[in-house]
């Protein structure tokens, strides 16, 4: 667990238990499932990404690779942990894609005016799904390029 | 002429005709009375001066008698000029009977007579008297004549002797006095009427003032009301009907006011209410919004479970499945699609009422082709046949337009292609205040007895397995045209085909 902390390269956030199974499982069949952190609400995820609270022997430095962010989530929503997350010089160059069942034109104009990386709104057919889902990684974790952290 | 002088009259107080018209009426009457006064007077004056200058000429002619006898001018010398002596008498003159002056006194050229002394006529007198006459007249004098006789012996010694003609006096009297006393009369005749006048005029000016002084405050009054003013109200005075009037206005004002206090009250109930029912519509409508959102975001997830699961088991545990398992987990997964498709669709619908419209002159012809254009890869060309008509533009929200034209032409695409050669048309026209659109095809069409059904939520006439779609594309396209203030219906047959009919309002402004 610790040796997992060191590096972490999705950081999904998702508060339904069959959800976020269905989402580890179409990663894991990318192969991109090893370095991933599964936290269910948004105040959790912000204290895993400040390094606070539970996750305070984390590093901020040592940031997720990628976000995937659902929007309708206990205690903190998910347009409240990206507000927070992109309005801190620390955080605000991780990627964060919004992965919701929401299709609202305002949620999607809403994430985008906070800075979000990208928009995805959940297939219902699993097939769809799980290939949206394992390209997406795919294209965050291999085929983007981030900024090298500033140490 | 009378309009003339109606417009005059229009230009003038009421106060100004009165006091304009009593003037000229009191003047004029004060005119004539003082006239017809002073020639009454003066008839009164000439009579008596006549009646005066007779009796003088008489008394010279009785005084006379013993100077003519004698032929003695000194014996008349006396009388003469005490006859001289009376105001007004100018000259006097005795003749004899042979008409021979025997005596003058006084300066009668002054007045010119017409006609000399005509003795002849005075010898006639039969009562052989001495009565004087007015013998000539000229403009500034009378000349009175009268015979003389001998005086008739009253002795009782002697007969009585006829008297005889001994001569004639003339007495000249001058009109001076007339004259005078007549300007006199006429002077004072007038200075009395004007003075009544001008004090009848002093008065009516008051009673008038009396009058119109209420009436203008009252017109003065009247102009404030109509200017807006309120608490208005007429002093109550004046005459009997002008107190009545000010006192009408007074009534009016008050009723008049109370009517705009209940106007302005109910506008203020009104208000409130259609702020209420605003406030309660803006709830129902975050609410409906929430609701939505709730069913966009939390229907879905469940159902993505319930297919990815039967997908998992289809996948990792087929081997423990026989064939009829895996049918019954299919079937599972298909309806868990059609869920996820209904879903969609009335979240569609329900977008569809709340979208704001935004107008714009749309070419409708270039819409109908560009959306066929987009539909078409999933058509076999070769077995279908487009027609479009030149359509009227029209006035609409293009986005909301596009759709109606994606649900009618795709239906007719669906439906015809049952057809051995599918048949599209689309046409249009303006007719009367409407422009009205058509898309017909070749199709399986529908019984008349349905076409109420057809623009229904989720109202199918066909069988799922021979049609897809969940029957929500008519009920959007009749919602769009219906917000566009627009109407729909249908035409069809069985296995013959179908044709969608729906108008726009042209006229301006016709929009909601």
């Amino acid at each position: 667990m610790v040796e997992m902390m060191k590096e972490v390269e999705i950081l999904l956030v998702e508060d339904n238990p069959t959800d976020a199974e269905l989402c580890i499982r179409a990663l894991k069949k990318s192969n991109l499932a090893n370095k991933l952190v599964w936290v269910k609400d948004g105040a959790e995820a912000l204290d895993f990404i400040f390094a606070q609270g539970a996750y305070s022997e984390r590093q901020v430095a040592n940031g997720p690779k990628v976000i995937l962010l659902d929007l309708r989530l206990p205690k903190v929503d998910g347009m409240e942990v990206l507000r927070r997350l992109k309005s801190d010089e620390r955080t605000r160059t991780i990627p964060v894609v919004v992965l919701t069942s929401s299709k609202e034109d305002r949620d999607v104009a809403e994430s985008y005016m906070l800075g979000v990386n990208s928009f995805i709104s959940k297939p219902v057919e699993f097939d769809e799904f799980a290939r949206t889902v394992s390209e997406l990684g795919l294209y965050w974790l291999l085929v983007n390029r981030p900024p090298v952290p500033a140490k | 002429m009378n309009k003339l002088f109606t417009a005059f009259l229009h230009q003038f107080t009421f106060q100004r005709q009165l006091r304009i018209t009593l003037a000229l009426g009191i003047f004029l009457l004060a005119l004539f009375s003082s006239v017809v006064g002073s020639w009454q007077g003066t008839e009164q004056v000439r009579s008596n001066l006549l009646e005066q200058g007779k009796r003088i000429t008489e008394n010279l002619a009785r005084q006379s008698a013993l100077a003519l006898i004698y032929a003695s001018s000194e014996n008349a010398a006396e009388a003469a000029n005490a006859t001289l002596e009376f105001p007004g008498v100018v000259s006097v003159e005795i003749h004899d009977a042979k008409q021979q002056v025997l005596l003058k006194r006084g300066n009668a050229d002054s007045a010119k007579f017409a006609s000399p002394v005509d003795f002849g006529s005075r010898t006639d007198n039969s009562s052989k008297q001495a009565v004087a006459v007015l013998d000539a007249e000229s403009a500034d004098a009378w000349r009175f004549a009268a015979p003389v006789y001998s005086q008739p012996a009253s002795s009782p010694f002697n007969d009585v002797a006829a008297p005889e003609l001994l001569g004639h006096v003339t007495v000249v009297v001058s009109k001076a006095a007339l004259t005078k006393l007549t300007t006199g009369i006429f002077v004072a005749n007038l200075t009395t009427s004007f003075s009544f006048a001008l004090l009848f005029l002093f008065l009516i000016r008051l009673l008038s003032n009396r009058m119109t002084k209420p009436l203008y405050q009252l017109s003065v009054n009247m102009g404030r009301a109509e200017a807006g003013e309120s608490q208005v109200r007429a002093v109550l005075s004046g005459p009997k009907d002008i107190y009545d009037m000010a006192h009408a206005f007074n009534s009016m004002m008050a009723v008049l006011e109370e009517r705009a206090a209940e106007i302005s009250q109910l506008n203020a109930e009104l208000e409130q209410r259609v702020a209420a029912r605003t406030a309660q519509l803006e709830a129902a409508n975050n609410e409906l919004e929430a609701f939505s959102y709730s069913v966009s975001h939390d229907l879905r997830t469940p159902l993505r479970a319930i297919d990815g699961f039967s997908h998992i088991l289809l996948d990792g545990y087929s081997d423990k499945l026989d064939d009829e398992g895996q049918r019954l987990l299919k079937v599972v997964r298909d309806n868990t699609l059609r869920m996820g498709q209904l879903i969609d669709d009335i979240l569609k619908f329900s977008r569809t009422g709340r979208l704001e419209i935004n107008y714009a002159e749309i070419d409708m012809e270039r819409m109908a082709r560009e959306v066929f254009a987009e539909l078409q890869p999933a058509v076999d060309s070769s077995k279908m046949q487009l027609t479009i008509e030149h359509l009227p533009p029209a006035r609409v929200d293009s986005a909301m337009m596009r759709q109606v034209f994606v649900n009618l032409l795709s239906n007719a695409i669906k439906f015809s292609r049952i057809s051995e050669t599918a048949r599209i048309e689309v046409g249009g026209s303006i007719e009367g205040d409407e422009a009205v659109y058509f898309v017909k095809d070749n199709g399986a069409g529908f019984d008349m007895q349905y076409a109420n059904k057809l623009f229904g939520v989720f109202q199918r006439l066909h069988g799922v397995t021979e049609f897809e779609g969940t029957g929500i594309g008519l009920a959007i396209v009749k919602r769009i045209v219906n917000r566009h203030g627009g109407r729909v219906w249908a035409e069809g047959k069985v296995n013959e085909g179908a044709t969608i009919y729906f108008a726009l309002p042209i006229e301006e402004g016709a929009h909601g």
